[in-house]
C-alpha cells in the first residue's frame, strides 16, 4: 500500500499560518490544542515541532491577525487562548485563495500526465 | 529517583538561559510541556520518559529564542516607524496651525497674498516630501495604491492653495478657506501614511 511520506519541513513551516488561521476560524484554541488537532487531521504527518509554534503564534498576534486572552480551562488549568481577528479572517482567505491555485495547477498537470 | 518538578525547574533554566526572558512566552512554554507530560503520562509512560519526550518534541531552545527574537525585532521597527511618523505628523501640524496665526496677525502689515504664498510653500514642501518618502515605498504592495494616490491628493491641498493664493483675486475668500485647507487636509494625509503601516501592509512586505 502506498503511505504519504512525512511533509517537508519547508511545507510544513509554509502551511502553518493558514492552517492556524483556519482552526481558528472554527473557534478560539489554544497552542497545545492546535498541535493536537493538526496531527489528527494530517494523520500524523504533519509534524510540528511543539515549541516552534509559539513564535509563529506571536507573531501572527504581532502582526494583528490575531488576539490572545488568559483562561482558566475547566481543570483549572491557565492557558492563553488565541482568537481570529478581523484581518486573520482577510488573511486566511487570501492564503486558501494561493493553496487552491497551487492545488488546481499541480492537480491539472497531475490529470495531464495520464491521459 | 526522579523528580519531574525539578526537571521541569531545570528545563525552565534551560529555556532562560538560552535567552527567552519574557515571562509570557515561557510560562505558556511551560504549560503546553507539562500538557505534553500529562498526555505522555495517560498513554502509559512513566514520569521520566514522558519528560524526556516532552521536551524532545519541543526542540531546541536556542532555535525556539531566535524565532522570538525576529517577532521582537519587526515589532521595535513597526513601533519606531510609529512613533517616528506620528512624531512629524503632529509637529507638522502644529506648524501650519501656527503659520496661520501668524498670517492672520501680520497679514495687515505684510499682505495676506504674500504671505499666503510663502506659508504654502514652507508647509507643503516638507509634507510633500515626507509623504513620498512614507508612501512610496508600499505602493506596489496590494490595495495600497489607493492609499497612496489618496494620501498625495490629500497633500496636494496645499498646491491649491498655493494655486488659488496666485491666480485667484478673492484674498478675503481664500484667508478663511485656504489655511482651513491645509489645516484639514495634511494631517490627515500623514494619518493616512500612518496607517500605511498597518499590520496587513506590514504583513504583505514580508
Amino acid at each position: 500500500m502506498y503511505r504519504v511520506p512525512m511533509i517537508r519541513k519547508e511545507l510544513v513551516a509554509a502551511s502553518a499560518e493558514p492552517l492556524i488561521l483556519s482552526l481558528l476560524a472554527k473557534g478560539e484554541s489554544y497552542g497545545y490544542a492546535i498541535i493536537q488537532e493538526v496531527k489528527v487531521r494530517s494523520d500524523g504527518k504533519l509534524n510540528w515541532t511543539d515549541g516552534m509554534l509559539y513564535p509563529v503564534l506571536h507573531r501572527m498576534e504581532h502582526r494583528g491577525l490575531i488576539k490572545s486572552r488568559w483562561a482558566e480551562s475547566e481543570t483549572g488549568r491557565k492557558r492563553k487562548y488565541y482568537l481570529l481577528k478581523k484581518d486573520g479572517k482577510a488573511a486566511m482567505a487570501r492564503h486558501h485563495e494561493q493553496w487552491s491555485l497551487v492545488h488546481s495547477v499541480l492537480s491539472g498537470l497531475r490529470k495531464e500526465q495520464y491521459v | 529517583m526522579f523528580d519531574l518538578e525539578q526537571s521541569i525547574a531545570d528545563w525552565r533554566t534551560q529555556m532562560l538561559a538560552s535567552g527567552i526572558e519574557s515571562p509570557v512566552p515561557l510560562e505558556e512554554l511551560e504549560i503546553h510541556l507539562r500538557e505534553e507530560i500529562e498526555w505522555q503520562m495517560k498513554s502509559g509512560l512513566n514520569e521520566q520518559r514522558a519528560f524526556e519526550i516532552s521536551a524532545q518534541r519541543f526542540g531546541q531552545s536556542k532555535n525556539i529564542e531566535l524565532e522570538f527574537k525576529k517577532i521582537e525585532r519587526t515589532f521595535m521597527k513597526k513601533t519606531l516607524m510609529c512613533t517616528i511618523i506620528r512624531f512629524l505628523g503632529l509637529l507638522f501640524s502644529v506648524w501650519a496651525i501656527w503659520g496661520v496665526f501668524i498670517a492672520f496677525v501680520t497679514s495687515a502689515q505684510y499682505g495676506p497674498k504674500a504671505l499666503l504664498l510663502h506659508y504654502c510653500l514652507t508647509v507643503t514642501v516638507p509634507y510633500t516630501l515626507l509623504a513620498i518618502l512614507l508612501a512610496l515605498p508600499y505602493s506596489k504592495l496590494k490595495g495600497g495604491l489607493w492609499k497612496v494616490l489618496f494620501t498625495l491628493l490629500c497633500l496636494s491641498g496645499g498646491y491649491v492653495c498655493l494655486y488659488l493664493v496666485t491666480h485667484l483675486p478673492s484674498e478675503e475668500w481664500l484667508m478663511i478657506y485656504g489655511p482651513w485647507l491645509l489645516i484639514l487636509s495634511q494631517p490627515i494625509a500623514i494619518w493616512i501614511s500612518r496607517r500605511k503601516m498597518s499590520n496587513q501592509t506590514l504583513e504583505q512586505m514580508k
